[in-house]
């Protein structure tokens, strides 16, 4: 973001949607990221800029800087953020925002609306009709490792031959034995999730693989397998889900039980970028 | 070695305790860590000469006994210490884990 200090209001942009589904069905007064401000929706032509005029003195870039260190005040207004999305997603086709994607004046969002008009109603055309879907899913891997060890047929014939050896190679061979059930596990889970994946995919249009997070951000005490955001026909979300559900019961019988965590429907936030971290600094 | 003093039941941390009330259990918790480190550092070039086949069988055996000798051992001092394999890490941060 770059802000003048002379300039009095900044213009926080939420998010892009249709005019044609504003003007049908306006967006009602509500206060804004700055509660001193309500929403503006702006139309420009056929987009409309769903905005909030915010002050200077409270984010302009300086500002903006120390206040992401006050945990309080940006988990509220991260929130608000959050909140906003879900109820514009709940309207209108929407293209969501960055948090604290903010213009200094709304010329220069005109103008980035200008360049990029072509490129917003192709998403528009992409996402109408459609949510986004997170599904995530667990297992502990201590305990999945460990029940590979026991049961996998491999590993039991490999610990035989093993019994058999002298001391000092039956130490390398058991390091090598360790590391294979390691791998083994891994094989194992990681089939589990493809297998899964590839029937999400004849549903979405489209997805995206996303990291596994660690235990310390999940705050959970198994382990993130798999994470992945799909976009689904509204019409498809129906059985997605339902197949999710026999899986889950699946899994819950399985000796290696696996959970699933699904959430949404979400405004299309992977699924809609269409402008790169650099552009979108207001300018 | 002195006698050790038994050490109070704490969850691992990622950290080495550095407290001055009780620079002993943070001490011996470091020299264990560094052990260890070594430890699996010697073990590591040990499998990859395995396994690239630069030991005679009887090379082999000797090292994986050395080696299986030095493992039981630490276990031991592990328990002596009260401490487990989180104990003996470090957290680097982004960097991950020491070990």
């Amino acid at each position: 973001m770059q802000a003048e200090t002379n300039t009095e209001e900044l213009t926080y942009l939420y998010a892009f949607i249709p005019t044609d589904e504003y003007e049908k069905n306006p967006f009602p007064e509500r206060k804004g990221m700055d509660p001193e401000y309500t929403i503006k929706c702006l139309p420009f032509d056929t987009i409309t800029a769903v905005t909030c005029p915010v002050s200077h003195q409270e984010f302009s870039e300086e500002v903006l800087q120390k206040k992401v260190d006050n945990m309080q005040w940006l988990q509220e207004k991260a929130f608000h953020h959050h909140e906003m999305m879900n109820t514009l997603h709940a309207e209108y086709t929407v293209i969501p925002l960055k948090f604290a994607t903010i213009y200094e004046k709304t010329d220069s969002l005109e103008q980035v609306i200008e360049e990029k008009k072509e490129h917003i109603h192709s998403i528009f055309h992409e996402i109408s009709n459609q949510e986004e879907w997170n599904i995530k899913i667990y297992t502990v891997k201590d305990e999945f490792t460990q029940r590979i060890e026991t049961y996998h047929p491999d590993i039991e014939q490999k610990k035989q031959e093993i019994e058999g050896l002298s001391r000092g190679k039956q130490f390398f061979e058991k390091k090598k034995l360790k590391e294979l059930i390691l791998m083994k596990a891994e094989e194992e889970i990681d089939e589990y999730c493809e297998r899964i994946h590839e029937q999400l995919m004849k549903w979405s249009t489209d997805h995206e693989i996303k990291k596994n997070w660690e235990r310390k951000l999940t705050g959970r005490t198994d382990d993130m397998c798999w994470n992945g955001a799909y976009l689904l026909p509204k019409e498809k979300v129906k059985s997605t889900l339902s197949y999710i559900e026999e899986e889950r019961e699946r899994a819950r019988k399985k000796v290696f039980p696996f959970t699933f965590e699904v959430t949404g429907p979400w405004p299309a936030y992977h699924f809609s970028n269409f402008i790169n971290r650099g552009e979108q600094s207001g300018g | 070695m002195s006698e050790p003093k038994v050490l109070h039941e704490h969850q691992p941390t990622g950290k080495i305790a550095l407290d001055p009330e009780k620079a002993e259990e943070g001490l011996s918790q470091l020299v264990m860590t560094v052990v260890e480190l070594l430890r699996q550092l010697v073990e590591r070039q040990a499998m990859r000469r395995v396994e690239n086949g630069s030991l005679t069988e009887e090379e082999i055996e000797r090292v994986g006994e050395a080696l299986l000798n030095l493992e039981e051992k630490m276990e031991e001092l592990k328990e002596i210490f009260q401490l487990d394999d989180d104990d003996l890490n470090i957290d680097l941060g982004p960097l991950g884990n020491l070990m």
